[in-house]
């Protein structure tokens, strides 16, 4: 993968301003061919969700990364207002690890970039969104250890670990969700959100709601200078049921 | 289209008229485009206020914004500040609050503060004793109001009175509330900073009324350059930024008129969008008369840039 084109610009960047990064990690597999379209659609709507709060967009920046085979970098790091979003599309089996190791390497190069520019950089936030299964099942949660994990206790690890939502569906499994969702430790959790509706538009704009209306919570947080990764509840009668990083049973 | 006025160094400054206030650096979308939004509602609080007053040996100007956010939320000031003279001791008594936004009655807790600290302080003398006294009165009046877990507020006072040097002053604070001293050489922070050096920002409070506050004071001996007093809504950029201490530098060494204070307070900068507090301080030099009573003057301050 290479490394991301880092496409803030330095003047529209004030030195001490917080920055709460949110990354968007998307299943484009084969399997999610017929639903490319809601997928594109899903993520305009919610870009644009976020860009009609100009107190969010100056809050927050979003990073859209896809992955199959391989993870890309399709919007780098950037104000919602800035971003232009390509067309997605579909091909390729679903290796959870390529799109770990995308993420990582995009957020430290984010990182470094914005404390270079005197920015105070929050915990970053994914939302990893999938169809299925991992044909690299097992080894990606050595990727993710390696890479993106903190041991509580023992204070080791990676410090700066990023708050994971996981978003499933089709073939997606709680319990795979219940995996991807981190931190499994601490009073904040991460989240995961499951739907088994074959409304498969439908449950990706719901996804998409959800996304979009955590940044904004989360931004409107960090312009209090107290910054918190605020996770809405999914709408009612949207089908979607959510549980905890860790845990397979769903709240009820 | 932007305005202009001369400011006190004589230089054109041009402010955005829709605000009314300073760019102050990149201003992003949130100052130009946000709408004015509603009034408060009944028995809501007033968007901003300023004062000016002088004693024999200082000059004050103070003013405290509502913020972007808030206005943005349709919601009220959770700042407030008080000045107050004491003219039996020649007592100046500063209190700055900072509601803490995530409680929805977090003003009336600042008000509150704002209002009984300065007795508080006169009996006693104490900042100490001042505050752990106005700690539990906050939670006998925030349980006979709303709630205790509906309002809190940081706290941060200065009390300035003639010594022996000159003038002297006990501060104290509680939280992420500062106070800064603006010397020849530039910003000097008096009060300690919460956050230290971490990977990512957190920036947690512990603000009042609380069942053990976080109480710290400092005495000083000779305040002989202006001093400032405020809420986080400035100090944060103040903190981060050389670009803003270099700024207010310009405005603020000189006494400005009340009106411009609050439109420098009130600066635009971008994600800087909480409520903004600043109670600034310029003493008076004392000088001995030929017949050996004191008088106090404004000196002027010649800082370097930050």
């Amino acid at each position: 993968m290479s490394t991301p084109a880092y496409s803030v610009t330095e003047g529209s960047i004030t030195s001490g301003q917080i920055i709460m990064p949110f990354y968007i990690v998307c299943d484009v597999s084969s399997s999610m061919a017929s639903d490319m379209k809601a997928l594109n659609k899903a993520l305009a709507d919610l870009v644009n969700a976020i860009r009609n709060d100009p107190v969010i967009d100056d809050m927050t920046m979003i990073s859209v990364i896809s992955f199959s085979n391989s993870a890309q970098v399709e919007v780098p790091l950037q104000a919602p207002s800035e971003v232009i979003l390509p067309v997605l599309s579909a091909g390729g089996g679903t290796f959870f690890g390529s799109a770990w190791e995308a993420y990582h390497s995009a957020f430290q190069w984010d990182s470094a970039e914005l404390k270079a520019l005197g920015c105070k950089v929050f915990r970053p936030c994914v939302f990893f969104l999938t169809d299925g299964k991992a044909l690299d099942g097992g080894r990606w949660q050595d990727t993710f250890q390696r890479l993106l994990s903190f041991d509580n206790e023992s204070l080791s690890g990676n410090a700066a670990y990023p708050y994971v939502c996981a978003f499933g569906f089709r073939d997606a499994s709680e319990q795979s969700l219940a995996e991807i969702a981190y931190p499994d430790f601490g009073t904040k959790k991460g989240k995961w959100f499951m739907s088994h509706s074959d409304e498969i538009g439908q449950l990706l704009a719901a996804m998409a709601d959800v996304i979009g209306r955590t940044v904004i919570s989360s931004g409107q947080t960090a312009a209090l200078g107290r910054p918190s990764i605020v996770v809405e509840d999914p709408e009612n009668n949207s089908g979607i049921i959510m549980g905890e990083a860790g845990a397979v049973d769903a709240f009820v | 289209m932007r305005s202009s006025e001369v400011g006190p160094s004589g230089q054109e400054s041009i402010f955005l008229p829709r605000r009314g206030v300073f760019p102050l650096g990149a201003t992003g979308r949130a100052p130009l485009e946000l709408p004015d939004g509603l009034p408060p509602a009944v028995g809501g609080t007033v968007d901003h206020t300023l004062s000016e007053s002088e004693t024999p040996y200082s000059v004050i100007r103070a003013a405290s914004i509502r913020g972007l956010l808030h206005r943005r939320a349709n919601e009220e000031r959770q700042d407030a500040y008080s000045v107050t003279w004491d003219a039996e001791s020649e007592t100046l008594l500063i209190v700055v609050c900072d509601g803490v936004g995530s409680l929805p009655d977090s003003r009336r807790a600042a008000d509150f503060l704002c209002s009984i600290l300065p007795s508080l302080y006169l009996e006693s003398r104490s900042w100490r004793s001042a505050i752990e006294g106005a700690n539990r009165a906050l939670f006998d009046f925030a349980a006979g109001n709303s709630g205790v877990d509906r309002m809190a507020s940081t706290v941060v006072a200065a009390a300035l009175a003639p010594a022996p040097a000159g003038l002297g002053a006990e501060i104290a604070w509680t939280d992420d509330s500062t106070i800064w001293a603006l010397r020849e050489e530039g910003w000097s922070l008096l009060t300690q900073d919460v956050d230290g050096e971490e990977p990512i920002h957190t920036g947690s409070v512990r603000a009042l009324p609380t069942e053990r506050p976080r109480i710290r004071t400092q005495k000083l001996h000779a305040v002989d350059c202006p001093i400032f007093i405020m809420s986080d809504g400035v100090g944060t950029p103040l903190a981060m930024a050389d670009e803003v201490g270099s700024q207010l530098t310009a405005w603020w060494s000189d006494v400005p008129d009340a009106f411009s204070f609050a439109r420098q307070v009130g600066f635009a900068r971008r994600t800087f969008v909480d409520d903004r507090t600043v109670v600034g301080v310029w003493p008076k030099v004392r000088s001995e008369t030929t017949v050996g009573s004191a008088r106090w003057q404004l000196s002027r301050l010649n800082p370097s840039s930050r």
